[in-house]
């Protein structure tokens, strides 16, 4: 399995952590992750303008070379897959095709790693991977921009593949109704106290739910819930103390991987508990 | 054109038939009276039809004239005057389609003294000005007339065949809707009444009280089950279901299918000692009302260990009893099959199923005679919920797909009803109702709202956004008071969604095996929607009830009626009058095809020739391209008689052709009716079926200008249906020295938008094909082909 | 914010129009106003004006208050109002549509000034740098101080690196900025007021040609 990989801009700061767990299970799983050459940001939400956005993820698409693009970002995703729709208008493509050196025919695939993981290369594959059965319980958390507006893997309200990757792992996924909610990181530099709000609801119902952590599959939400947890927690006086984990370390972890390969040491909120009762 | 001396098969005699008047020996040519409808603005606001006038003014042989209402006793009168009078003996309208008024004017024509067949109708309403805009419309419209005129030339004066009907009508559905119908005709016909449930009652008799009277639902409802039950006229059969369907109109022939009780409804006298003795609980009486009075078992649960088979006093009960089949004949079926609720499982941010969160179906059903609570209102824990939240619009008005677009009609109702009821049973209890718009139009409705306020339920105007089931059982749903233009957070005890109304499970596949169309809604489709509103496109099949569309008890109840009504003046009837336009057999040679290829057994071979059996042929015209001697012809539809209705069409302008069924000739006056607009470059031409046309008839359409060609079948009859790639692919083959686009789709009554859409790809792709051709040939002749 | 009262001056149509004509427009004379937007909104209590309220300003055509309000920079973008909308408007796409919008119109904000910020860097680098959009956004927000500590335990983890990480190349990033101001083409319409900032912000140089595009599309 190939795929042209699209890592975006956190995997080279924030999300150090993501990015050294998707190169290890990624390489023990075989999968090849071919980055791509030159790579722009693809606007995240703070290029303001959707067409210009749309012209930066063409940019990128174009350059997947014949492969689908794999990318472990919901933004990164969700401005791909929409970069696609918008292009349908075909005098949006040839605009957009006119300020590009290698254009783009609108038929690049864009895909999540999680949809990477769970679809291509199935779950049934991956558990036989699975050397330590975890034995935990786990939030299966996706996030706005993974399922919606547009996907071609999961259902936009009520997504299950995060979840089936849990239980593949040995895991529980508990029953999260805010599964999809926004993390408030859009929002954060702009207007804190409400990211933070935000964040507190989604870690408040999960601490409710009884799991030992949370997973994640975007670097916006790890950021939002990891490292501001402490300062929901302070703002609101409540103690949460909730592992974020992507589900890439998830992985790793019930493949038998050390949490320092998984950088799970370079996490906010403290992962030494969960690690140890893995480890039990 | 000239005609052959047609030799006539089968039973049909010209008998109306006014003889060519001769005047010094000669024959006179036929004299045919154009008439066009203005429809008030609704035709003469698009179509210029004084120039359409004036252009076939140059035909002698034409009166032609045009009025603002046609249809109006005045418009009649002028026509049936030019009949009396002798100014014409044919007669060519263009007015609205011929589904509203044909009849009215082929009445009118027979008074006056032609054969009515020869008054036909050139729909420019529906199919022209309500679906093209000024551009081109004239140029059709002409053409159309022209085709017209041509072909009412030569169309022969046949009369309908007779056929004898069966006086016995089946109905489809125990709800009240079906009961209703049954009742109604059953003093004068007899009628058999068959129900998918074990019992009768539909879903009224899962009904607490009935708005706006609070009148309860199973009191009113349980003596009609009763005088169902006995009426010496009604034969009920419950848990039977429709499974095949063979015959035509006012003669079928259906197979039932009986799934088994293990119980003897005859025998069994509810004594109940079965269920006393049953160890699982399987063996049970559905509920104390039910009709009829006999216990079943539901075989999930039972083991089989025969103790209820030993204490049946009556030996009632048959462990082994197996599906079975019976066969009735039956002249109409009246279609009461109801609705069902959406499955709101679709809706994932409501969450539902979960625990007390409820469809008002479900809520009705606790307060009703199938009540499992003893008619208590209460949550999964059994205590009374304190705070319910009744939620509307759940699945209904939503243009994505993934609800219904319509209004379900009687939610913003019952669900202030269901306030009530909490409010009744406690006081102190809180309801509230999530509304987007309290439509409360009809007798005594608004006045049923002012009173709900009164009682002191809460209105919020907001549809709610979601609904998260807690851990202890309560529901958490937020929304935005819209009003107020605030977020809200709200916990109750129950949630109870008002689903969007759909047709029940099966309509289609009844509707299909009946030739009867649906909307794009799932509804039954009816026959004219404001002025025949039970009837359907089949004269043997009506409706009534959920099945046209949600309704409340009393339209239910108005329409079955209205079905026993219109099905009893059909039967009254005896007999039932076939469509003359029947194959007739001009030259055989014996060779058998037309016998094999006819679906429905009307041809034999008989002494070496083929002979037709009319009442069993439907019309639809395989046999024609099958004969290879090119020896049979459809009547009034013979390959020379569409020929010449092609030539004077495209005579006007060319444009596409569009062959169209009954069927797909009713999808497109849906589109015109909504208003979907099209390319005007689309010709339509009606045939009986698209499976009489062969390469003669499509190539004459090519030659005589067509740019491109296209069949639309809309009926659902497997034995054509199947037929109609091959009759595609034969046609391609034989058309390809055209070199011009040729196209067949299936689009069925309902899918009216597909078939605009399709026709407005079709028309640019000709047009484009043609262009290019047109270029190629200038470039050729002056030697700079671009391309 | 004090509202205005509703006038036909008030009503801007050729603002509605333009909105109207947009992808995310076709669908907006159909809102029924049940709400569903603004309930499923997560940040909606912070609005002045609700999602639902929005589309019916768009309706009317109230460009001062649609383009005054925060509601287009509070959305958090993440399509909970999008897919469940029974009419299927996309309250976020249009959200989206008003922004450069607004931006155009001389609105000035804390999140547009952001949005400027990362534009900036992006067109720069080629891709955002966290570090980078802090310390830049903080030098115009004082308030931001208080996150140096925030900013230092992420530096401990390794988190955000000093150096940013840049493209090799970012030759064709100009002339993909550009592709905003082209699809424009009907922004001279809708009455743009002449502001010397307006332009400081939607673009600076490239002026010239995108009204020249403008003129042409509209031919």
């Amino acid at each position: 399995m190939k795929y042209s990989y699209y890592p975006g801009c956190a995997q080279h700061g924030t999300a150090i952590d993501y990015r050294m767990s998707v190169e290890a299970v990624f390489r023990r799983l075989g999968i090849e992750l071919e980055e791509v050459k030159n790579w722009n940001c693809c606007g995240a939400l703070h290029v303001p303008d959707r067409n210009v956005r749309a012209a930066l993820s063409s940019r990128t698409l174009a350059s997947a070379k014949g492969l689908d693009i794999a990318t472990p970002c919901n933004l990164c995703y969700s401005n791909l897959m929409r970069a696609n729709t918008a292009l349908e208008d075909a005098t949006l493509k040839n605009m957009i095709n006119g300020k590009l050196t290698n254009k783009y025919d609108g038929n690049t695939k864009p895909k999540h790693l999680l949809e990477v993981i769970v679809k291509d290369y199935g779950l049934a594959k991956l558990a036989e991977n699975v050397k330590k059965p975890l034995k935990i319980k786990a939030v299966p958390y996706y996030g706005c921009l993974l399922t919606r507006p547009e996907n071609k893997f999961d259902s936009p309200e009520n997504p299950k593949s995060l979840d089936n990757l849990i239980f593949t792992l040995g895991a529980e996924p508990v029953k999260y109704y805010y599964k999809t909610k926004c993390c408030g990181g859009p929002v954060l530099i702009t207007n804190e106290d409400l990211a933070l709000s935000l964040a507190k609801d989604l870690l408040g119902m999960a601490k409710e739910s009884g799991a030992d952590c949370m997973v994640v599959t975007c670097p916006m939400c790890h950021l939002q819930l990891d490292a501001k947890q402490k300062a929901v927690e302070s703002k609101y006086n409540i103690k949460f103390d909730m592992p974020i984990i992507y589900f890439t370390q998830l992985i790793g972890l019930a493949m038998g991987m050390s949490p320092k390969e998984l950088g799970l040491d370079k996490h906010l909120v403290p992962t030494d508990k969960l690690v140890a009762r893995i480890g039990r | 054109m000239t005609e052959k001396e047609l030799p006539l098969t089968g039973e049909t005699t010209p008998e109306n038939e006014i003889p060519p008047k001769k005047e010094n020996g000669n024959v006179q040519p036929k004299k045919i009276g154009v008439y066009l409808c203005r429809c008030g603005g609704n035709i003469g606001d698009v179509v210029d039809l004084q120039a359409v006038a004036d252009s076939l003014k140059t035909d002698k042989n034409l009166i032609v004239n045009i009025q603002d209402y046609l249809c109006s006793s005045q418009g009649q009168e002028r026509i049936k005057n030019d009949i009396e009078k002798g100014r014409i003996d044919r007669v060519v309208i263009g007015s609205c389609s011929p589904k509203l008024h044909l009849e009215t004017f082929r009445s009118m024509a027979k008074k006056a003294g032609i054969n009515p067949n020869l008054l036909e109708i050139t729909n420019i309403r529906e199919q022209a000005s309500w679906v093209h805009d000024k551009a081109g419309i004239d140029a059709k419209v002409k053409g159309l007339i022209k085709g017209a005129v041509a072909r009412i030339g030569s169309i022969e004066p046949l009369v309908p065949l007779e056929k004898k009907l069966v006086d016995r009508t089946l109905v489809v559905g125990g709800g009240i809707a079906g009961i209703t119908t049954a009742l109604e005709m059953a003093d004068n016909h007899e009628v058999i009444l068959i129900e998918k449930a074990p019992f009768l009652g539909g879903h009224m008799i899962g009904l607490s009280k009935t708005f706006p009277t609070l009148d309860c639902s199973q009191c009113i409802l349980t003596p009609k089950m009763v005088a169902v039950h006995n009426h010496p006229n009604i034969t009920l059969l419950t848990q039977t279901e429709v499974a095949d369907v063979k015959g035509s109109p006012g003669d079928y022939t259906i197979t039932l299918k009986h799934s088994p009780r293990y119980v003897d409804i005859k025998k069994c006298i509810s004594c109940g000692a079965c269920a006393r003795k049953c160890p699982t609980g399987a063996i049970f009486l559905p509920f104390a009302q039910a009709v009829p009075q006999a216990y079943m078992i539901d075989m999930s649960k039972c083991k089989q260990c025969g103790a209820c088979v030993k204490v049946c006093p009556r030996d009632a009960i048959n462990l082994e009893a197996k599906e079975e089949t019976s066969t009735i004949s039956v002249g109409a079926v009246a279609i009461a099959t109801g609705f069902e609720p959406l499955d709101l499982s679709v809706i994932e941010e409501y969450n539902y199923p979960a625990p007390n969160l409820l469809t008002a179906i479900e809520f009705e059903e606790m307060l009703s005679a199938k009540s499992k609570t003893g008619m208590r209102l209460q949550k999964a824990d059994g205590s009374f919920p304190n705070r319910v939240a009744f939620v509307l619009c759940a699945g209904s008005r939503d243009f994505t797909g993934r609800g219904k677009k319509y209004c379900s009609k009687v939610c913003c109702i019952y669900s202030q009803k269901q306030a009530q009821l909490v409010k009744k049973m406690k006081g102190d209890a809180e309801a509230w109702i999530f509304y987007i718009d309290m439509r409360s139009a009809g007798r005594r409705f608004e006045e049923f709202y002012h009173h709900t306020q009164e009682k002191g339920v809460n209105y919020v105007r907001g549809k709610i956004a979601e609904i998260i089931p807690k851990p202890d059982g309560t529901l958490m749903v937020q929304y935005e008071d819209t009003n107020l233009g605030m977020k809200g957070r709200e916990v109750f005890d129950m949630v109870v969604l008002c689903p969007a109304l759909v047709p029940s499970a099966g309509t289609k596949e009844l509707a299909d095996k009946l030739g009867v169309p649906l909307g794009d809604d799932g509804f039954v489709e009816e026959k004219h929607v404001k002025l025949d509103p039970v009837n359907t496109l089949n004269q043997s099949a009506f409706a009534a009830g959920c099945v046209l569309g949600p309704k409340d008890i009393h339209d239910s109840v108005t329409e079955g009626i209205s079905a026993a009504h219109k099905a009893s003046q059909f039967l009254g009837k005896g007999i039932i009058l076939i469509p003359p336009e029947k194959p007739m057999i001009l030259e055989c040679n014996g060779c058998g095809d037309c016998v094999k290829a006819c679906p429905y057994n009307a041809l034999n071979l008989e002494g070496g020739k083929a002979v037709l059996s009319p009442l069993a042929c439907t019309g639809c015209g395989i046999c024609v391209p099958a004969c290879p001697i090119k020896g049979i012809e459809i009547r009034n539809y013979t390959r020379n008689q569409l020929k010449a209705q092609l030539k004077a069409i495209l005579g006007e302008a060319p444009g596409v052709v569009v062959f169209l069924d009954p069927y797909a000739y009713a999808a497109a006056d849906i589109a015109g009716v909504n208003r979907k607009q099209y390319s005007s470059l689309v010709r339509f031409v009606s045939v009986p079926s698209i499976h009489i046309l062969d390469a003669d008839v499509v190539n004459a359409a090519f030659e005589y200008g067509a740019t491109g060609v296209m069949l639309i079948e809309g009926t659902t009859d497997e034995k054509l249906t199947s037929r109609s790639d091959e009759l595609y692919k034969r046609l391609k083959k034989e058309t390809r020295k055209h070199k011009k686009p040729l196209r067949y789709s299936h689009i069925e009554t309902a899918q009216y938008e597909k078939m605009t859409d399709l026709l407005n790809v079709f028309a640019t792709q000709a047009g484009t094909k043609a262009e290019k051709r047109s270029k190629k040939e200038k470039g050729d002749s002056s030697e700079t082909a671009e391309e | 914010m004090k509202k205005e009262t509703i006038l036909p001056e008030t009503r801007d149509t050729a603002f509605r129009d333009l909105i109207l004509k947009t992808p995310v427009g076709e669908k907006i004379p159909t809102c029924m106003q049940c709400g569903i937007c603004a309930g499923s909104c997560p940040v909606s209590h912070e609005m002045d004006y609700t999602p639902r309220q929005l589309v019916r300003m768009v309706q009317l055509g109230l460009k001062h208050e649609v383009l005054n309000s925060n509601t287009i920079w509070i959305c958090t973008t993440c399509f909970s109002c999008s897919v469940r909308c029974p009419r299927g408007i996309r309250p976020t796409e249009l959200m989206e549509t008003l922004k450069p919008i607004a931006i155009a119109e001389g609105i000035k904000n804390k999140n547009s000034k952001f949005d400027n910020i990362f534009s900036d860097v992006v067109k720069k680098n080629g891709r955002a740098s966290e570090f980078l959009l802090i310390s830049k956004y903080s030098l115009s927000e004082p308030g931001m101080i208080k996150q140096a500590p925030f900013g230092l335990s992420l530096m401990s983890r390794g988190k955000l690196p000093l150096m940013p990480d840049k493209m090799e190349d970012v030759r064709e990033l100009d002339a993909i900025f550009k592709t905003g101001e082209e699809k424009q083409e009907k922004k001279p319409e809708s009455g743009t007021k002449e502001n010397a900032e307006t332009k400081a912000e939607a673009g600076e140089k490239n002026e010239g040609k995108a009204a020249d595009t403008g003129g042409e599309a509209e031919k």
